[in-house]
């Protein structure tokens, strides 16, 4: 079995979509206090590090992260990868990876999970700093991956909307489908290819977003 | 097949006296914001979480510090040891079955049932593990983690008058020349019953410097 985690840890002062409040840790108890245990509390943003976006997030009748089934998150995963000259994924890019269509008879490889990896990866997720330029979706590269029946979509920077995109419109297309949106992942040591995905959310009784645990495997 | 063990974090049986948890809204859609988000206050001990070695000793790892390979087991085994409130589990429970090759145990008492039911049994009167138990969990050659259906290693009361005594034989780096197992408190085991388990998931939240971390366990088992 190998495995790659591909998860930032959450620490104060991790990178972070602008102006968003950055984590915090609150000590409880401290052993070095002469406290019977280490015992902390965190405040964090929904949206902080690796983490999903359920359709809630942008619909308020959307499905919180509750009430989406277990299955989506463990299973069949296809990690690619787009050049590192690709700014922006649109539909011509999503073509050029020559993914197979869905075929109503089956017999093709499961892409309801997919995961992109791009320039950020080596770039942008790392550096500390916020960075606009980062590689994205345009919405006609989303409804591109909406036709190829993609359930979970993942990239490896804080938005599946490129900066330029304005009014979050990749996002509202994919949670309007259902699709559950995977942000910062870390890929840098993972090849494009066929995987196993356990990306288990935070589960809070109603919540748009949380962070999780992804790790791909292969067995 | 897939099954989730994990309760949700929210209002509700928590270790008496811990912080309680929030959700403060920061955006919401139908205030005119362009989307929903939120600030999640937790305190890491709420709920479905893994206790790390730094949670009683100093010098012991902080959740960050563990390679995902510590999160994942092949060879768990189940047990269904049914208790009454302030019944601690105890080393017969234990001995019977083989787990000489266990990578995790998770051990089922029932109190599952009383979480929603009896919370005051729940969070004062659960199982915990005796002393002799802790020390024999600790000298498995293979065990990497314990998962319970109830709040704390340590009995509520005997914790307390014990200095956690059962924590610290579990978790102490100078109580064993073996490792430390991690310590999955409050799991819902319920759905194990009359499944065979393939494989195990507690992966938690990734929190630098944290001595532990809400985790979402999820278990592999036979269709």
């Amino acid at each position: 079995m190998s495995l790659y985690d591909l998860t930032l840890p959450i620490r104060p002062g991790m990178l972070a979509w602008p102006g968003a409040a950055s984590p915090e840790q609150v000590w409880e108890t401290r052993l070095d206090r002469g406290e019977e245990s280490n015992s902390s509390a965190w405040r964090i943003r929904s949206h902080s590090g690796t983490h999903v976006d359920a359709p809630a997030h942008f619909f308020n009748d959307g499905a919180m992260l509750g009430d989406l089934p277990l299955d989506l998150f463990v299973g069949p995963c296809t990690v690619v990868q787009v050049a590192d000259e690709v700014e922006q994924i649109d539909h011509a890019v999503v073509s050029s990876l020559g993914l197979p269509r869905p075929r109503p008879s089956g017999g093709t490889i499961d892409l309801s999970r997919i995961l992109f990896k791009t320039s950020n990866s080596t770039r942008r997720l790392h550096r500390g700093v916020f960075d606009p330029t980062f590689v994205a979706f345009t919405p006609d590269g989303a409804e591109a991956l909406l036709d190829l029946g993609v359930r979970l979509l993942g990239i490896d920077y804080l938005s599946v909307d490129l900066f330029s995109n304005g009014y979050y419109p990749a996002h509202r297309l994919l949670l309007g489908a259902g699709v559950v949106v995977l942000e910062c992942v870390d890929l840098r040591d993972v090849s494009p290819g066929r995987y196993r995905l356990a990306c288990l959310p935070l589960r809070t009784q109603a919540s748009e977003a949380a962070p999780v645990r992804a790790v791909l495997w292969t067995d | 097949m897939y099954l989730e063990l994990s309760y949700a974090v929210g209002p509700g049986a928590s270790y008496p006296d811990s912080p309680p948890d929030s959700f403060q809204p920061v955006e919401r859609t139908a205030s005119g914001d362009g989307a929903n988000t939120t600030l999640v206050h937790h305190f890491l001990h709420n709920g479905t979480h893994v206790d790390t070695p730094f949670h009683f000793d100093p010098t012991g790892a902080r959740i960050e510090q563990l390679p995902i390979e510590a999160f994942i087991f092949e060879r768990p085994v189940f047990i269904d040891v049914p208790k009454r409130p302030g019944e601690p589990v105890t080393l017969d429970d234990v001995a019977e079955y083989d787990l000489s090759n266990a990578d995790a145990l998770l051990v089922r008492t029932g109190f599952d049932a009383l979480r929603e039911s009896d919370r005051a049994a729940y969070r004062v009167l659960y199982p915990g593990f005796t002393l002799e138990t802790a020390r024999y969990l600790r000298g498995l050659p293979r065990l990497r983690a314990i998962a319970m259906d109830f709040l704390s290693v340590d009995g509520y009361v005997s914790g307390h008058r014990s200095g956690f005594a059962v924590h610290h034989a579990l978790l102490d780096a100078g109580a064993s020349p073996r490792p430390p197992p991690l310590l999955v408190e409050d799991v819902n085991l319920a759905p194990l019953v009359a499944r065979r388990l393939r494989r195990l998931f507690a992966l938690p939240i990734r929190f630098r410097g944290a001595e532990a971390a809400p985790v979402s366990v999820v278990a592999e088992v036979e269709d």
